[in-house]
């Protein structure tokens, strides 16, 4: 059989990805109170550490899974990608810090590094297939 | 490398769906494989061999440049 998703399998990553999104977004603000919390002890605040990096975990589950119900072309378009967003979230923050050094802008702005990541990842992607589909 | 998976499909009035599902990949990758911009694995080369009942050298052909 081809490695094409059924209808079954869409239905179930689209119920998983809605979740993920849910779980990112309360997950997020929960782990922001623990750590923000002036009274918290040490160990509430390192839970909220550990919650704010467990929450990205059902996307990177998402995107491991996206990537080996391929075939060996999706895979490789996947690998080129993840490639091409690795560099660009590099570049993106080192630009970033730069711009902040420089009084470029405000000191108080923030990245945010996962809504970053996951919209470079989706552009390489995207672009990583255009290459293949597209290069002489 | 060169490959003769259109004129090969074509002897056998198959789709690239079709010759997708036979060996196990989509149509897009026989696509990409069929017009030269994907090179596939050992495994899938063989498998294509197979279905077509030849061998992979019948297939796929190096390139001088390759």
């Amino acid at each position: 059989m081809a490695k094409v998703l059924t209808l079954n399998q869409a239905l179930k990553a689209l119920l998983f990805m809605i979740a993920a999104v849910l779980i990112l977004l309360f997950g997020s603000q929960f782990a922001d109170q623990l750590t923000r919390d002036p009274n918290a002890t040490v160990y509430i605040r390192w839970l909220g550490v550990a919650v704010a990096v467990g929450v990205t975990v059902p996307w990177i589950l998402l995107i491991v899974w996206a990537v080996s119900a391929g075939d060996e072309y999706v895979r490789q378009v996947a690998l080129v990608g993840t490639s091409f967003a690795f560099l660009a979230d590099v570049l993106v923050h080192i630009g970033f810090n730069a711009a902040l050094d420089a009084r470029l802008i405000g000191w108080n702005t923030q990245l945010l590094p996962i809504p970053l990541a996951l919209g470079l990842w989706v552009l390489g992607v995207s672009i990583a297939a255009l290459y293949f589909r597209y290069r002489p | 490398v060169k490959n003769r998976l259109k004129v090969l499909r074509a002897e056998r009035n198959w789709s690239q769906q079709e010759l997708g599902m036979r060996v196990g990949v989509s149509r897009q990758a026989i696509n990409a494989v069929e017009t030269g911009k994907f090179d596939p694995s050992l495994p899938l080369a063989m498998k294509l061999a197979r279905v077509f009942d030849t061998t992979v050298e019948a297939v796929f052909e190096l390139e001088p440049g390759d």
